[in-house]
């Protein structure tokens, strides 16, 4: 029997403080995760919620105040960037504007001393692998957004990293281009069968289109961590319900549970099915996370699974139109519904507002303080959760 | 009522309209007055006799002289050597300044600033009391090694009057590349280190390139300014060293040769346009393409030196 493979990466345990004289600021409190080779990792989350200093502490840019960095293994965590062998790609690309394409994406294999012909090669493979192949003479001024983003990818894959970062990569492209690379980093991931990637975005589209697992960082702390599908599916916190697709927060009362993972709950008059992961006690108070394009808005306020409510706000946005209702039985409570096509509600009119049978999943009415994430795996497979107080009002549209 | 509505035209109308062109009238008066008129009579009373009459001799006389060529070879070598030396010992404080952290590189950065606001003078007089045949330094030597030592007299060498100017002048070159690193952004720093550079591969391929207008601009202002440096000169007591500005005083002032002088300074006077045109042309190539763009001001960047000592 043979000993598991390391992991490519593992952050353990790590703090960063950004110091400023005697002042000192927390930056990440105790981020641990791991990244097997051939997976990608997305850090999502807010400004400021410490996704891209995970990036900068496992890059060697910045020396985390407690904690180890271990890559395939080995503790680099005092080696300088240089000679960790890890590919980044920045949003702003930082590509170097006074050399050539050629030479922009040659710049880490001639710091590596490689032979003339081989850097050569290499050069026209990495250029070739991003469509830039007839660029390489071009200054980085003379090239689109879209492209410099390519030479950039180009210039990290060069030296053939075991680990690619990639912090924000597609933040500064607009939104065509945006899409464009997005499949052309899916295309990219397909090719890079062993390399393990760190994808720090704010996006959600971007994690859910390019990650096999989604870490949702927030105030310095990760705060939820699982596969793309579970996570999406079944938000183990409010915060991540809510950030993770925005979906709506309605308190509500368990009654009973009737079959493993599903539950029915009161809200008002009304009673729902809802989706219940892991165990829920009758009389507990709990929250329904339910996104706003699996609500309905229906004519009829009469109904066992349908609340009375008042269209207070209409949104179209092409294919649908986004209808923010208020729900009579919940005061200060605004509900975003999705519904297909052009607003025919007007402001103020009645409505009901219908909750389809398991459209939302039960998630804990208070995330509880994330006081650690330690041994959050992102290889293994239903990691624990941590949960964070949410301190966004009930059904608040999410950021 | 009626009476509020015509208020603005007529405000107006009492201005004196000027066709925008003629905007440029009041600088060009101006600097025709300041700069060209001096200019002018100094050319003029080069090309005239004692009498009054125009001649030409007074230029064949000095341009024909060993006297000029000397102080014009004494004033390049040393207007070369300092903008050398200040080019090195500027890059080296520069980059300390920006990429090194340590406690207190603010601070030292606007020492340095304040050295600017000093009179040029004031840090020859420093170094006289410091290396001067009666200075700190001799004195020390005396007590070492006995009343007959002697320092070798280097403050009055070309070589003391180019350490004075280095001395001076270098703040001219730490503060455009401290604006130039400020402007570097520092993902292409940390992405160079990714890709498996150090930090001297880092200075010279990637700072270094970045750095290269800043560092033009400081080094043409501090070789325009040795050039035409009198007060060090005269301040170190060099008797010996002869630059085209003492040849200018000592023949207006000490001679009163008014049209010799005259000749020595619009020859200075040509050979700093000539320098800075130079500049411009090459400030331009290196900019690449033409474009119209300014040059790094070197006057400008105060701002940008505590902001890098802090990065």
């Amino acid at each position: 029997m043979t000993a598991p493979a390391a992991p490519a990466v593992r952050l353990e345990e790590i703090d960063v403080d950004y110091r400023r004289g005697r002042a000192s600021t927390p930056a990440l409190r105790e981020l641990s995760i791991r990244i097997d080779a051939g997976r990608t990792l997305a850090l999502l989350g807010p400004s400021g919620s410490g996704k891209s200093t995970a990036l900068k502490v496992l890059a060697g840019f910045l020396r985390p105040s407690a904690g180890r960095v271990y890559l395939d293994g080995t503790d680099v965590t005092d080696l300088p960037p240089a000679r960790r062998g890890i590919g980044v790609v920045v949003q702003s690309y930082a590509l170097f504007p006074h050399l050539r394409v050629d030479d922009n994406v040659a710049f880490g294999l001639r710091a590596r001393r490689l032979p003339k012909a081989v850097v050569a090669e290499r050069t026209a493979e990495a250029l070739e692998q991003v469509g830039m192949a007839e660029f390489g003479r071009r200054l980085p001024r003379e090239l689109s957004g879209g492209q410099q983003q390519r030479v950039a990818i180009a210039r990290a894959l060069a030296i053939r990293p075991k680990v690619l970062l990639l912090d924000e990569p597609l933040a500064a492209l607009d939104i065509h281009l945006r899409q464009g690379m997005l499949a052309e980093l899916q295309r990219l991931r397909g090719t890079l069968p062993d390399t393990a990637i760190l994808f720090v975005t704010h996006d959600q589209a971007e994690a859910l289109a390019l990650a096999d697992q989604i870490g949702v960082m927030r105030g310095g702390r990760l705060v939820d961590l699982a596969d793309t599908g579970e996570l999406w599916h079944r938000p183990p916190s409010r915060f991540t319900a809510s950030f993770l697709g925005g979906a709506n927060l309605l308190p509500v009362t368990v009654l009973d549970s009737p079959h493993p993972d599903t539950a029915t709950v009161r809200l008002g008059a009304a009673e729902f099915l809802a989706n219940a992961p892991g165990s829920w006690p009758a009389g507990a108070s709990a929250v329904l996370a339910v996104r706003p394009h699996a609500l309905r808005i229906t004519a009829s306020t009469q109904g066992p699974d349908v609340l009375a409510a008042r269209v207070t706000g209409a949104q179209w946005r092409g294919p649908t139109t986004r209808l923010t209702v208020a729900v009579d039985a919940l005061p200060d409570l605004l509900v975003e519904v999705d519904q297909p096509g052009e607003n025919t509600h007007p402001i103020g009119a009645t409505v009901g507002l219908h909750v389809p049978a398991r459209a939302g999943v039960l998630v804990p009415a208070e995330d509880a303080p994330t006081a650690r994430s330690s041994g959050v795996d992102v290889a293994g497979a239903d990691p624990p959760s941590a949960r964070v107080p949410e301190p966004r009002a009930v059904g608040e549209p999410a950021p | 009522m009626t009476a509020l509505a015509p208020a603005r035209p007529a405000a107006t109308g009492a201005l004196p309209r000027m066709p925008a062109a003629a905007w440029v009238l009041p600088p060009l008066l101006v600097v025709l007055g300041c700069v060209g008129w001096p200019l002018v009579t100094v050319l003029g009373e080069s090309v005239r006799d004692r009498a009054g009459a125009f001649s030409m001799a007074s230029w064949s006389a000095v341009l024909g002289s060993a006297e000029f060529h000397n102080a014009l070879w004494r004033t390049a070598q040393i207007a070369v050597g300092s903008t050398v030396g200040a080019l090195l010992l500027g890059s080296f404080l520069a980059v300390v300044l920006a990429f090194v952290p340590f406690p207190g590189a603010g601070l030292a950065a606007r020492l340095i600033d304040t050295v600017l606001a000093l009179p040029s003078f004031l840090i020859t007089l420093a170094f006289t009391f410091l290396y001067g045949s009666a200075g700190v330094l001799q004195a020390l030597v005396h007590a070492v090694a006995g009343p007959g030592a002697q320092l070798p007299p280097i403050l009055t060498s070309p070589l003391g009057v180019i350490l004075a100017e280095i001395t001076f002048f270098t703040p001219f070159v730490v503060r455009p590349l401290l604006a130039s690193f400020a402007m570097l952004p520092r993902e292409q720093l940390e992405v160079a280190a990714s890709l498996g550079a150090g930090p001297l591969r880092v200075l010279r391929t990637v700072v270094g390139p970045e750095a290269l207008p800043g560092l033009a601009a400081g080094g043409s202002l501090v070789l325009l300014l040795t050039l035409n440096e009198f007060g060090i000169v005269l301040f170190t007591g060099a008797k010996d060293v002869i630059t085209l500005p003492v040849l200018i005083y000592t023949r207006g002032v000490v001679s009163l040769d008014l049209p010799g002088a005259a000749v020595v300074a619009t020859a200075q006077v040509v050979l700093s346009l000539l320098l800075y045109g130079v500049y411009r042309f090459g400030f331009a190539r290196l900019r690449g393409d033409g474009r119209a763009e300014r040059p790094t001001d070197p006057t400008e960047g105060a701002g940008h030196v505590a902001v890098v000592a802090h990065q």
